[in-house]
């Protein structure tokens, strides 16, 4: 049966969440057992199928693997266009691998209209999918925005309070910047078809295309300001902590657990390779701001009476770490960057789900409402500890792999000063997260309304156990996951050395480009 | 035997009068009339195209014109007078259900 | 115009038909009883509308790869009228779907409304099929003549004898400066034929004349498709109407006129091309700023999709300003043919954004401004989801057919180098997200204030949001078919 449908496995990936959420749709929306099962049900399938690709990926390709390439709108030089490498892959995994966790995490925390919910979260998960196998410009940028609607509508339906400013915040946001880079995108397209003498769309085609370096500055501008707004980096950050803290659980943790590592998936993928003589001009810049976000994201987290909020900073910061990690442009960085990418999504989600269970018990989401908590709770004290330390980087845990490679690979790129401020910001953020972990967990249960707190039940066990067992796993044996990252990595670091050379080659002669790009209204005479 | 020149002078300053009576007046029979003048000068305009250069279709033009101007005539009072019998006014500034 | 011209009737059948069937509507008032106001006549005229409309799509269809000239070359037929001439009378069919319940209610006689609807679509496939000012000016006015009325039909009412006096007073100022603007085309250059005009304009002697009757002509047509500053009509015409009449407005009348347009620009005004362009270029940013800013303030969402309309003609005005005068012979230019493309999304989007209106409507309780259609996402699913997947559209938000319409509309602008247009269309884009999301957050994360009434299933307007919704999805997943089809059209405009 894999056998099979080998070839266009990537497809029965990325569609199954969506035919799931067809059946969804018809099952009555009073029996909410039987659609909670089918969602739960539907995503392990999901991810089974997901794991497929882990078996039948070949670790040492650096390319594209199971690709599928066909015909969309043949007119535009559109196509349906799929393929992973040992990045993509990960991230996909992570995918497939929160989406049943966040499922069965929202079973007693979604009073209202649970159908909607869940359909939403599968589309979802389809939209993620996409975005991060598509290897078409224009299918990349239908799933991106894809992503964007279903995400809108969990916070805006089932957030808390201020879910509504928060929701339009969310999109306006993201639609700035992605419209932004739809412009660069088809300036893009141009540039190829001048140079490629057709007319594509496609993303292992244009990065064969020299970029003109006037031209270069300004698409990655406009690409790195979509992608930087969705990393979230300093200082576009500021839709992160609204959009986190009024999301419901199940928002949040998909919100940073997957749909933060589109911003730099999209620069690893996207801006990166295809403008490399920009990125490279750009280099300080980001990594200034990715530094500024290390020690940002860790000060502002380090005050807020919001648990929520404290976990939403906190991803500013170690987003900041990947961002960091990419430009390097070490193999160790980037690779470490990578990893990093993945930790968070399991550890800060681990934190979310851990927020979300406080506050279906409690119903808020102050740190100071609780304490003594581990006590009453021996359980969630546990996982509650291991999220901590894996996200503070504990030797053992994932997040120390990550953060350490990225370290390693500072220090031996082109900027080692940037090291001093990382570490600063891997100290703060031991501060902030276990100052946090006690004024929760430790001290006196002075709080009457934390003395009849239930400690975690089987399903929340079940919803945090496989997220843990994934720290020690990705903690202790890496090298599983490196081995498939790493040559991908490298290729990505040659490819872009090699780019950077070719236009700087180019860049002698004068590009005709230039001359036609008009700003402003104009006659026609001038062609 | 007058210059199409003097003519065309003519319609321009006809038609112009008709804008600004438009814009100006506030009372819709009035505007309506304004836009009529319009259509006219439109109409004189043709004439005297059709007189210098000696051909017949400004004239059939012209025709067509007063035609449609005919029928805007009808759909217009119409829709005035419905406006009259609803709302006791033909006063533009005081149809103002209708705003932003 | 020597002797009598020869007439090929045949080619005009889709005319014919539709001409017959408004004159048979007019009769159905003596065939009823009821005086036409019953609910018979009601149905009855629907159907047969249809029945005209579908008759009149099939010749039209037979006729699709036709090339011909007939009534000395005053009505042109070929790919690009005949496209037009289906997109109307497609968006007029659904139109007829969306009228059926609200018609009934209108107290007016269920003939005349009909008729009156048909007659203006004749007029639009006149338009649309004409190769002469003075056939497009008549095409206009019976369009016009037709759509005033139906603005204030139903005298009950309360602001559609409103409505219709300012479309009314402002089609009469706009018709003047066109046939002002025609008659000094006619004097100049000596014909009224689109060709003609071409071969005929002559800046070195009597110059400026030209250029002023050009600009009157231009300004004439700019009203109609309401562009800013010409646009002051339509947000009073669209609240005023009977809201099937509004959606009617904003799609088939749009669609005639930017048809319309498109031949007289690429056509007879090609080698004025160098004036034009940075006209159009003005307006379009002009449109969409206006439109989609005073769009954010409307609190009536049939006065918030006026505007929305008004900067959906900004972006249609971006492809008319990306028009490429020197792929005239040399292949399609994808300006014009996104500008088709667009207009057939933006077809099926409004009639389902209207359509959702008006079924939302049906519970005894008006729904038409934000306020009232608090909470009614969870209470009415299907339509919630309808409602949100055309505001998403709307918005050109992927998989939609919204998004490829824009896609297309802003990669002939970056085509052509007008990156900075294209960016002030973007961020209009982005803009006009908040007021169309701002449609769901009412629908989806607010609670009614009261109880939410059942509503009485409607086969025709289920049917018209149904289809507006899978051409949506269709257009915004697999748009090939139509896209060849838009790309054939406009190698005809030369």
């Amino acid at each position: 049966m894999i056998e099979l449908c080998q070839n266009d496995i990537l497809s029965w990936v990325l569609f199954l969440p969506l035919a799931f959420a067809a059946l969804l749709a018809v099952l009555p929306g009073s029996a909410k057992t039987l659609l909670c099962w089918t969602a739960f049900a539907a995503s392990v399938v999901v991810f089974a199928v997901s794991l497929s690709l882990w078996c039948g990926f070949i670790p040492g390709e650096a390319g594209m693997q199971f690709t599928i390439h066909k015909p969309w709108i043949e007119q535009w030089g559109v196509s349906y266009h799929l393929g992973i490498d040992g990045i993509s892959l990960l991230l996909i995994l992570l995918t497939t691998f929160l989406t049943p966790v966040v499922i069965l995490s929202t079973w007693s925390g979604v009073k209202k209209n649970i159908k909607g919910f869940l359909i939403l979260l599968l589309v979802l998960e389809t939209g993620m999918l996409g975005a991060f196998m598509a290897l078409d410009l224009v299918l990349f940028y239908f799933f991106w925005e894809v992503m964007l609607i279903p995400m809108y509508l969990l916070i805006g339906v089932w957030g808390h309070e201020r879910r509504i400013y928060a929701a339009i915040k969310f999109v306006l946001y993201t639609m700035v910047g992605s419209l932004l880079m739809l412009v660069a995108f088809l300036y893009l397209f141009w540039i190829g078809k001048e140079s490629l003498g057709y007319f594509t769309t496609d993303l292992l085609q244009l990065y064969r295309v020299a970029v003109p370096y006037h031209a270069q500055f300004w698409l990655f501008a406009s690409f790195a300001l979509a992608f930087a707004i969705k990393v979230p980096m300093f200082p576009f950050h500021t839709w992160l902590p609204d959009a986190h803290v009024e999301a419901p659980a199940a928002g949040s943790v998909i919100l940073a657990g997957i749909l933060l590592k589109m911003g730099t998936y999209g620069f690893i993928r996207f801006a990166m390779p295809l403008f490399p003589a920009a990125s490279q001009a750009f280099t300080p810049v980001i990594l200034t701001l990715a530094v500024i976000g290390i020690i940002y994201g860790a000060l502002v987290a380090m005050v807020q009476p919001d648990l929520k909020k404290l976990v939403a900073y906190s991803s500013v910061s170690h987003l900041g770490f990947v961002m960091l990690g990419l430009y390097t442009l070490t193999s160790t960085g980037v690779t470490g960057g990578v990893y990093q990418m993945l930790n968070h999504g399991i550890s800060t989600g681990a934190l979310f789900l851990i927020c979300g269970i406080l506050y279906e018990r409690r119903h808020t989401r102050l740190i100071d409402q609780f304490g003594g908590l581990s006590s009453r709770m021996p359980l969630l004290a546990v996982f509650f500890l291991l999220a901590t330390l894996s996200s503070i980087g504990l030797p053992g845990l994932n997040g120390f792999v990550g953060e350490f490679l990225i370290l390693i690979g500072t220090y031996g790129s082109a900027h080692p000063g940037y090291v001093f401020f990382a570490a600063t910001g891997v100290i703060l953020s031991a501060v902030y997260m276990l100052w946090m972990f006690r004024r929760v967990m430790f001290g006196p249960l002075d709080n009457p309304q934390n003395r009849k707190i239930a400690d975690l039940s089987f399903r929340e066990v079940m919803v945090l156990l496989p997220v843990t067992v994934m720290m020690f796993w990705m903690g202790l044996f890496p090298g599983m996951f490196l081995s498939r990252i790493t040559p991908s990595v490298e290729k990505f670091i040659d490819q872009y050395n090699r780019k950077l050379e070719l236009v700087q080659s180019v860049e002698t002669v004068k590009s005709p480009l230039e001359h036609r790009v008009v700003f402003g209204p104009r006659g026609g005479s001038e062609r | 035997m007058i210059a199409l020149q003097s003519l065309l002078t003519l319609s321009a300053v006809l038609f112009v009068i008709g804008v600004c009576g438009f814009i100006t007046r506030r009372n819709v029979l009035i505007m309506f009339m304004s836009v009529e003048l319009m259509l006219n000068a439109a109409n004189l305009a043709m004439l005297a195209f059709a007189r210098h250069n000696a051909s017949m279709d400004p004239q059939v033009v012209a025709m067509f014109v007063m035609a449609l101007a005919a029928a805007e005539v009808a759909v217009g009072l119409a829709i005035i007078v419905a406006v009259f019998r609803r709302r006791g006014t033909v006063n533009i500034d005081d149809l103002r259900n209708l705003k932003w | 115009m020597t002797g009598f011209p020869s007439i090929s009737w045949n080619l005009l059948l889709p005319q014919i038909v539709l001409l017959s069937t408004a004159l048979f509507l007019l009769l159905l008032a003596v065939i009823y009883r009821g005086g036409g106001r019953s609910r018979g006549a009601t149905v009855a005229g629907a159907v047969f509308s249809l029945l005209g409309l579908g008759v009149a799509a099939f010749m039209a269809l037979a006729q699709y790869d036709t090339v011909a000239d007939t009534f000395g070359a005053m009505l042109r037929l070929d790919p690009f009228s005949t496209f037009f001439t289906l997109l109307i009378i497609g968006g007029a069919a659904l139109c007829v779907l969306l009228s059926v319940r609200e018609a009934g209610g209108l107290k007016a006689m269920a003939g005349e409304y009909y008729a009156l609807l048909i007659f203006s679509v004749l007029g639009m496939v006149v338009m649309v099929t004409a190769a002469d000012l003075l056939v497009i000016f008549i095409g206009l006015e019976t369009m016009s003549l037709a759509v005033y009325i139906l603005v204030g039909i139903g005298g009950e009412r309360e602001n559609g004898a409103e409505g219709s006096l300012k479309y009314f007073l402002i089609g009469a100022f706009a018709s003047a400066f066109l046939i002002y603007g025609i008659a000094l085309l006619l004097g100049t250059t000596g014909t009224t034929r689109l060709d003609g005009i071409a071969s005929g304009l002559n800046l070195a002697e009597g110059g400026s004349l030209q250029l002023v009757a050009v600009a009157l002509v231009l300004i004439g047509f700019l009203f109609k498709i309401a562009a800013v500053p010409f646009h002051m009509w339509a947000p009073d015409a669209y609240e005023g109407a009977p809201t099937p009449i509004t959606a009617f407005m904003a799609v088939a009348v749009k669609a005639s006129a930017f048809a319309v347009l498109l031949r007289v620009l690429n056509v007879s005004l090609l080698p004025l091309a160098d004036y034009w362009l940075p006209v159009m270029w003005t307006l379009a940013v002009l449109t969409m700023t206006v439109g989609n800013l005073a769009a954010i303030f409307q609190g009536n969402i049939k006065r918030m999709l006026a505007y929305s309309s008004i900067a959906h003609a900004g972006y249609l005005l971006v492809a008319l300003a990306s028009i490429d005068p020197a792929a005239a012979g040399v292949g399609n230019d994808p300006a014009m043919a996104s500008v088709l493309f667009y207009l057939t999304v933006y077809t099926l989007m409004n009639v389902g954004a209207f359509g959702v209106l008006i079924y939302l409507g049906g519970g005894g309780r008006q729904m038409e401004t934000l306020e009232q259609i608090k909470g009614t996402g969870f209470r009415y699913p299907l339509l919630g989801v309808a409602m949100t997947v055309f505001m998403f559209s709307l918005a050109g938000i992927p998989p939609t057919g919204g998004f490829l319409g824009k896609f297309y509309v802003f990669s002939a602008a970056v085509n052509r180098g007008l990156i900075s247009l294209a960016i002030i269309g973007v961020l209009n884009s982005a803009a006009s997200a908040y007021y169309y999301i701002r449609v769901t957050v009412q629908m989806y994360m607010r609670q009614s204030d009261e109880q939410l009434p059942g509503l009485p299933f409607s086969l025709p307007l289920a049917a018209a949001v149904l289809l507006a919704l899978y051409g949506v999805f269709q257009l915004g997943i697999a748009p090939s078919d139509l896209l060849t089809a838009a790309d054939r059209a406009v190698l005809f405009l030369r």
